[in-house]
Protein backbone atom coordinates (compact mmCIF):
# COMPACT_ATOMS: atom_id res chain seq x y z
CA UNK A 1 0.00 0.00 0.00
CA UNK A 2 2.93 2.36 1.06
CA UNK A 3 4.17 1.38 -2.51
CA UNK A 4 1.30 2.48 -4.43
CA UNK A 5 1.10 5.87 -2.22
CA UNK A 6 5.14 6.83 -3.27
CA UNK A 7 4.96 5.43 -6.68
CA UNK A 8 1.51 6.77 -8.18
CA UNK A 9 3.13 5.51 -11.72
CA UNK A 10 2.61 1.65 -11.23
CA UNK A 11 -0.65 -0.28 -11.39
CA UNK A 12 -0.58 -1.36 -7.82
CA UNK A 13 -2.03 1.68 -5.89
CA UNK A 14 -3.59 -0.28 -3.47
CA UNK A 15 -0.66 -3.12 -2.44
CA UNK A 16 -3.21 -5.83 -3.53
CA UNK A 17 -0.97 -6.44 -6.97
CA UNK A 18 -1.09 -5.01 -10.17
CA UNK A 19 -4.80 -4.68 -11.49
CA UNK A 20 -6.04 -7.16 -14.58
CA UNK A 21 -7.62 -6.22 -17.56
CA UNK A 22 -10.57 -7.12 -16.19
CA UNK A 23 -10.82 -5.08 -13.69
CA UNK A 24 -10.07 -2.22 -15.81
CA UNK A 25 -12.65 -2.96 -17.94
CA UNK A 26 -15.23 -2.96 -15.46
CA UNK A 27 -13.67 0.09 -13.91
CA UNK A 28 -13.28 1.67 -17.35
CA UNK A 29 -17.14 0.93 -17.73
CA UNK A 30 -17.97 2.62 -14.58
CA UNK A 31 -15.96 5.11 -15.06
CA UNK A 32 -18.00 6.19 -18.54
CA UNK A 33 -21.20 5.61 -16.75
CA UNK A 34 -20.27 7.76 -14.05
CA UNK A 35 -19.11 10.60 -16.28
CA UNK A 36 -22.45 10.52 -18.68
CA UNK A 37 -24.38 11.54 -15.83
CA UNK A 38 -21.93 14.65 -15.60
CA UNK A 39 -20.85 16.03 -18.66
CA UNK A 40 -18.42 18.50 -16.46
CA UNK A 41 -17.08 15.88 -14.73
CA UNK A 42 -12.95 15.45 -15.87
CA UNK A 43 -11.71 12.28 -17.05
CA UNK A 44 -11.63 9.42 -14.75
CA UNK A 45 -8.31 7.51 -14.67
CA UNK A 46 -9.81 3.63 -15.17
CA UNK A 47 -6.69 2.40 -13.03
CA UNK A 48 -7.30 4.67 -10.22
CA UNK A 49 -10.94 4.20 -10.02
CA UNK A 50 -10.28 0.11 -10.27
CA UNK A 51 -8.38 0.05 -7.85
CA UNK A 52 -10.21 2.22 -5.67
CA UNK A 53 -13.33 0.04 -6.17
CA UNK A 54 -11.08 -2.90 -5.59
CA UNK A 55 -10.23 -1.99 -1.78
CA UNK A 56 -13.37 -0.65 -0.95
CA UNK A 57 -15.48 -3.67 -1.92
CA UNK A 58 -12.46 -6.02 -0.39
CA UNK A 59 -13.20 -3.53 2.85
CA UNK A 60 -17.26 -4.04 2.95
CA UNK A 61 -18.01 -0.78 2.71
CA UNK A 62 -18.95 -0.46 -1.00
CA UNK A 63 -22.80 -1.21 -2.22
CA UNK A 64 -24.89 -0.99 -5.35
CA UNK A 65 -26.31 2.61 -4.40
CA UNK A 66 -22.75 3.73 -3.30
CA UNK A 67 -21.72 3.37 -7.28
CA UNK A 68 -24.44 4.57 -8.51
CA UNK A 69 -24.80 8.03 -6.77
CA UNK A 70 -21.02 8.40 -7.22
CA UNK A 71 -20.20 9.03 -3.29
CA UNK A 72 -17.21 8.14 -2.48
CA UNK A 73 -15.76 6.52 -5.32
CA UNK A 74 -14.40 10.08 -5.73
CA UNK A 75 -13.86 10.66 -2.44
CA UNK A 76 -15.14 14.37 -0.93
CA UNK A 77 -19.24 14.69 -0.97
CA UNK A 78 -21.89 13.55 -3.09
CA UNK A 79 -22.29 14.98 -6.22
CA UNK A 80 -25.20 18.01 -6.39
CA UNK A 81 -28.60 16.08 -7.36
CA UNK A 82 -27.01 12.68 -7.72
CA UNK A 83 -29.82 10.20 -6.97
CA UNK A 84 -30.61 6.57 -6.90
CA UNK A 85 -31.92 5.86 -10.63
CA UNK A 86 -33.99 2.93 -9.29
CA UNK A 87 -37.03 3.10 -6.68
CA UNK A 88 -37.10 0.10 -5.01
CA UNK A 89 -40.63 -1.65 -4.97
CA UNK A 90 -40.99 -1.59 -0.86
CA UNK A 91 -40.69 2.07 -1.37
CA UNK A 92 -43.87 2.45 -4.09
CA UNK A 93 -45.54 0.17 -1.24
CA UNK A 94 -45.20 2.02 1.81
CA UNK A 95 -46.13 5.29 -0.25
CA UNK A 96 -49.41 3.67 -1.52
CA UNK A 97 -50.37 2.60 1.75
CA UNK A 98 -49.61 5.74 3.24
CA UNK A 99 -51.75 7.45 0.69
CA UNK A 100 -54.55 5.07 1.13
CA UNK A 101 -54.30 5.78 4.82
CA UNK A 102 -54.58 9.48 4.29
CA UNK A 103 -57.52 9.06 2.37
CA UNK A 104 -59.34 7.01 4.75
CA UNK A 105 -58.50 9.37 7.47
CA UNK A 106 -59.90 12.28 5.77
CA UNK A 107 -63.09 10.32 4.17
CA UNK A 108 -63.70 9.43 8.21
CA UNK A 109 -63.66 12.87 9.84
CA UNK A 110 -65.06 14.74 6.91
CA UNK A 111 -68.22 12.49 5.32
CA UNK A 112 -71.13 12.46 8.30
CA UNK A 113 -72.50 8.86 9.07
CA UNK A 114 -75.81 8.06 7.84
CA UNK A 115 -77.29 7.69 11.47
CA UNK A 116 -76.08 11.18 12.42
CA UNK A 117 -77.68 12.64 9.52
CA UNK A 118 -81.09 11.34 10.03
CA UNK A 119 -80.38 11.94 13.96
CA UNK A 120 -79.58 15.69 13.33
CA UNK A 121 -82.39 16.66 10.13
CA UNK A 122 -85.18 14.91 12.20
CA UNK A 123 -87.67 17.99 13.38
CA UNK A 124 -88.20 17.88 16.84
CA UNK A 125 -91.24 16.06 17.71
CA UNK A 126 -91.71 13.73 14.39
CA UNK A 127 -91.48 10.13 15.05
CA UNK A 128 -88.19 8.55 13.76
CA UNK A 129 -88.98 6.27 10.97
CA UNK A 130 -87.84 2.73 10.32
CA UNK A 131 -86.33 2.41 7.26
CA UNK A 132 -89.00 0.61 5.44
CA UNK A 133 -87.87 -1.74 2.65
CA UNK A 134 -88.27 -1.05 -0.56
CA UNK A 135 -91.81 -1.49 -2.02
CA UNK A 136 -91.56 -1.94 -5.77
CA UNK A 137 -94.52 -1.23 -8.18
CA UNK A 138 -95.08 -4.47 -9.61
CA UNK A 139 -96.12 -5.32 -5.65
CA UNK A 140 -98.96 -2.38 -5.81
CA UNK A 141 -99.61 -3.33 -9.07
CA UNK A 142 -100.17 -7.70 -8.19
CA UNK A 143 -102.15 -6.47 -5.08
CA UNK A 144 -104.29 -4.35 -7.87
CA UNK A 145 -104.81 -7.30 -10.20
CA UNK A 146 -105.66 -10.18 -7.30
CA UNK A 147 -108.51 -7.41 -6.44
CA UNK A 148 -109.57 -6.46 -10.03
CA UNK A 149 -109.86 -10.68 -9.77
CA UNK A 150 -110.90 -11.07 -6.97
CA UNK A 151 -114.35 -13.46 -6.31
CA UNK A 152 -116.86 -12.32 -3.54
CA UNK A 153 -115.23 -14.84 -1.30
CA UNK A 154 -111.67 -13.66 -1.80
CA UNK A 155 -112.88 -10.22 -2.10
CA UNK A 156 -112.08 -8.69 1.32
CA UNK A 157 -108.71 -10.38 1.91
CA UNK A 158 -107.60 -8.82 -1.70
CA UNK A 159 -109.24 -5.50 -0.45
CA UNK A 160 -107.38 -5.90 2.20
CA UNK A 161 -103.83 -6.49 0.86
CA UNK A 162 -104.30 -3.66 -1.72
CA UNK A 163 -104.73 -1.37 1.12
CA UNK A 164 -101.15 -2.51 2.68
CA UNK A 165 -99.67 -2.67 -0.50
CA UNK A 166 -101.22 0.84 -1.13
CA UNK A 167 -99.79 2.09 2.37
CA UNK A 168 -96.45 0.66 1.77
CA UNK A 169 -95.89 2.10 -1.87
CA UNK A 170 -96.85 5.78 -0.10
CA UNK A 171 -94.66 5.15 2.52
CA UNK A 172 -92.06 4.72 0.14
CA UNK A 173 -93.30 7.27 -2.38
CA UNK A 174 -93.25 9.96 0.56
CA UNK A 175 -89.64 8.73 1.82
CA UNK A 176 -88.11 9.18 -1.73
CA UNK A 177 -89.68 12.89 -1.81
CA UNK A 178 -88.66 13.41 1.42
CA UNK A 179 -84.63 12.10 0.83
CA UNK A 180 -84.90 14.72 -2.38
CA UNK A 181 -85.18 17.52 -0.26
CA UNK A 182 -82.65 16.51 2.17
CA UNK A 183 -84.86 14.74 4.90
CA UNK A 184 -84.23 11.24 6.34
CA UNK A 185 -85.47 8.32 4.35
CA UNK B 1 -34.07 2.90 0.47
CA UNK B 2 -33.86 3.49 4.83
CA UNK B 3 -34.57 7.03 4.14
CA UNK B 4 -37.83 5.90 2.12
CA UNK B 5 -39.49 3.38 4.82
CA UNK B 6 -38.28 6.12 7.76
CA UNK B 7 -40.22 8.72 5.73
CA UNK B 8 -43.01 6.87 4.77
CA UNK B 9 -43.07 5.60 9.14
CA UNK B 10 -43.06 9.26 9.25
CA UNK B 11 -46.36 9.88 7.40
CA UNK B 12 -47.99 7.14 9.19
CA UNK B 13 -47.49 8.25 12.00
CA UNK B 14 -48.70 11.63 11.51
CA UNK B 15 -51.83 10.27 9.89
CA UNK B 16 -52.35 8.37 12.87
CA UNK B 17 -51.82 11.42 15.40
CA UNK B 18 -54.18 13.34 12.89
CA UNK B 19 -56.88 10.24 13.57
CA UNK B 20 -56.97 10.62 16.83
CA UNK B 21 -57.38 14.73 17.12
CA UNK B 22 -59.59 15.11 14.26
CA UNK B 23 -63.53 14.98 16.58
CA UNK B 24 -65.34 12.12 15.52
CA UNK B 25 -68.69 12.87 13.84
CA UNK B 26 -70.83 11.07 16.44
CA UNK B 27 -69.27 13.36 18.99
CA UNK B 28 -70.64 16.22 16.82
CA UNK B 29 -73.83 18.51 18.58
CA UNK B 30 -77.10 17.44 17.45
CA UNK B 31 -77.45 20.83 14.46
CA UNK B 32 -80.63 22.41 14.89
CA UNK B 33 -83.22 20.31 12.81
CA UNK B 34 -85.58 23.48 12.17
CA UNK B 35 -83.17 25.49 10.57
CA UNK B 36 -81.76 22.65 8.33
CA UNK B 37 -84.75 21.13 6.97
CA UNK B 38 -86.52 22.00 3.74
CA UNK B 39 -90.37 23.25 4.86
CA UNK B 40 -91.51 20.67 2.46
CA UNK B 41 -89.32 17.66 4.00
CA UNK B 42 -91.25 18.44 7.03
CA UNK B 43 -94.59 18.80 5.74
CA UNK B 44 -93.80 15.82 3.63
CA UNK B 45 -92.49 14.19 7.24
CA UNK B 46 -95.35 15.59 8.94
CA UNK B 47 -97.30 13.95 6.64
CA UNK B 48 -95.58 10.23 6.62
CA UNK B 49 -95.40 10.48 10.20
CA UNK B 50 -99.78 10.52 9.84
CA UNK B 51 -100.73 7.84 7.34
CA UNK B 52 -98.08 5.75 9.11
CA UNK B 53 -100.52 6.23 12.58
CA UNK B 54 -103.75 5.61 10.37
CA UNK B 55 -103.49 1.70 10.45
CA UNK B 56 -103.85 1.88 14.03
CA UNK B 57 -106.28 4.24 14.84
CA UNK B 58 -110.44 3.67 14.74
CA UNK B 59 -112.06 5.48 11.78
CA UNK B 60 -112.95 8.67 13.55
CA UNK B 61 -109.82 9.14 14.82
CA UNK B 62 -108.46 8.54 11.56
CA UNK B 63 -110.49 11.61 10.04
CA UNK B 64 -109.70 13.89 12.66
CA UNK B 65 -105.88 13.22 12.40
CA UNK B 66 -106.59 13.76 8.31
CA UNK B 67 -108.61 16.94 9.11
CA UNK B 68 -105.89 18.01 10.73
CA UNK B 69 -103.39 17.06 8.12
CA UNK B 70 -105.58 18.76 5.58
CA UNK B 71 -106.08 22.07 7.78
CA UNK B 72 -101.83 22.36 7.84
CA UNK B 73 -100.74 24.72 5.13
CA UNK B 74 -98.68 23.33 2.13
CA UNK B 75 -95.39 24.90 1.58
CA UNK B 76 -95.41 26.73 -2.08
CA UNK B 77 -92.11 25.17 -1.85
CA UNK B 78 -93.53 21.65 -2.89
CA UNK B 79 -94.27 20.89 -6.82
CA UNK B 80 -98.16 21.31 -7.82
CA UNK B 81 -97.86 17.91 -8.62
CA UNK B 82 -97.05 16.29 -5.16
CA UNK B 83 -99.14 18.99 -3.56
CA UNK B 84 -102.21 17.37 -5.76
CA UNK B 85 -101.00 13.75 -5.25
CA UNK B 86 -101.24 14.34 -1.16
CA UNK B 87 -104.76 15.89 -1.23
CA UNK B 88 -105.94 13.09 -3.00
CA UNK B 89 -104.23 10.45 -0.58
CA UNK B 90 -105.83 12.68 2.24
CA UNK B 91 -109.45 12.53 0.25
CA UNK B 92 -109.04 8.55 -0.79
CA UNK B 93 -108.49 8.10 3.47
CA UNK B 94 -111.26 10.27 4.42
CA UNK B 95 -113.44 7.82 1.97
CA UNK B 96 -111.86 4.61 3.49
CA UNK B 97 -112.64 5.77 7.27
CA UNK B 98 -116.47 6.82 6.37
CA UNK B 99 -116.31 3.38 4.15
CA UNK B 100 -114.79 1.53 7.56
CA UNK B 101 -117.41 3.21 9.70
CA UNK B 102 -120.58 2.15 6.92
CA UNK B 103 -121.06 5.82 6.15
CA UNK B 104 -121.56 5.30 2.44
CA UNK B 105 -122.62 8.65 0.61
CA UNK B 106 -119.76 10.62 2.57
CA UNK B 107 -117.19 8.09 0.84
CA UNK B 108 -118.11 8.73 -2.20
CA UNK B 109 -118.08 12.36 -2.14
CA UNK B 110 -114.72 11.96 -0.71
CA UNK B 111 -113.10 8.94 -3.18
CA UNK B 112 -114.97 11.43 -5.97
CA UNK B 113 -113.23 14.17 -4.97
CA UNK B 114 -110.06 12.64 -5.08
CA UNK B 115 -110.63 11.42 -8.88
CA UNK B 116 -111.61 14.48 -9.77
CA UNK B 117 -108.44 16.04 -8.56
CA UNK B 118 -106.16 12.93 -10.57
CA UNK B 119 -108.24 13.89 -13.42
CA UNK B 120 -106.73 17.75 -13.42
CA UNK B 121 -103.24 16.15 -13.08
CA UNK B 122 -101.37 16.82 -16.32
CA UNK B 123 -99.11 13.14 -15.16
CA UNK B 124 -100.43 10.51 -13.69
CA UNK B 125 -98.74 6.75 -12.62
CA UNK B 126 -101.38 3.63 -14.17
CA UNK B 127 -100.65 1.82 -10.96
CA UNK B 128 -101.29 5.13 -8.47
CA UNK B 129 -104.86 6.09 -10.79
CA UNK B 130 -105.83 1.91 -11.39
CA UNK B 131 -105.45 1.85 -7.16
CA UNK B 132 -107.68 5.32 -6.86
CA UNK B 133 -110.32 3.70 -9.36
CA UNK B 134 -110.37 0.55 -7.24
CA UNK B 135 -110.91 2.14 -4.00
CA UNK B 136 -113.81 3.93 -5.53
CA UNK B 137 -115.09 0.72 -7.25
CA UNK B 138 -115.36 -0.92 -3.00
CA UNK B 139 -116.93 2.54 -2.00
CA UNK B 140 -119.10 2.40 -4.79
CA UNK B 141 -120.47 -1.21 -4.37
CA UNK B 142 -120.38 -0.40 -0.37
CA UNK B 143 -123.41 2.29 -1.19
CA UNK B 144 -125.15 0.68 -3.76
CA UNK B 145 -123.79 2.65 -6.82
CA UNK B 146 -123.55 -0.78 -8.82
CA UNK B 147 -123.34 0.87 -11.95
CA UNK B 148 -120.72 3.05 -11.21
CA UNK B 149 -118.51 0.16 -9.35
CA UNK B 150 -118.72 -1.81 -12.80
CA UNK B 151 -117.26 1.65 -14.34
CA UNK B 152 -114.38 1.90 -12.21
CA UNK B 153 -113.46 -1.40 -12.73
CA UNK B 154 -113.70 -1.67 -16.28
CA UNK B 155 -111.46 1.41 -16.21
CA UNK B 156 -109.12 -0.20 -13.50
CA UNK B 157 -108.72 -3.66 -15.28
CA UNK B 158 -108.41 -1.31 -18.62
CA UNK B 159 -105.49 0.60 -17.30
CA UNK B 160 -103.36 -1.98 -15.33
CA UNK B 161 -103.86 -4.01 -18.93
CA UNK B 162 -102.92 -1.52 -21.05
CA UNK B 163 -100.36 0.07 -18.51
CA UNK B 164 -101.35 3.67 -20.05
CA UNK B 165 -102.72 6.47 -18.33
CA UNK B 166 -106.82 6.82 -19.21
Amino acid sequence: MSDAHDDPGTDDLDGLGPVTDEERREAEALARALEGEDDERAPVDATSTAAFVRAVARDGSLDASVAKTGRSVFGGEPRAGARPKIVRPITWVAAVLASAAGVLVFARSVVPTPEVETASRRPAGVVAFASPPPVPVESLADAERALLDATPETKDDALAAFREAWSASRDARLAALIAERGGPR
Amino acid sequence: MIRSVRASLFVLVLLAACAREAPSVSHRPPATPSVELDAGAAFLTVARATFARLATLDPPARERELGALAATPVPVSLPSEVRATLAIEIDRELALAAFDAGRGTEAVVAIERALSTAEAMPRRDAAFVAGLLLTAEVVYERAGRSEAARWAHGEARALLISGADP
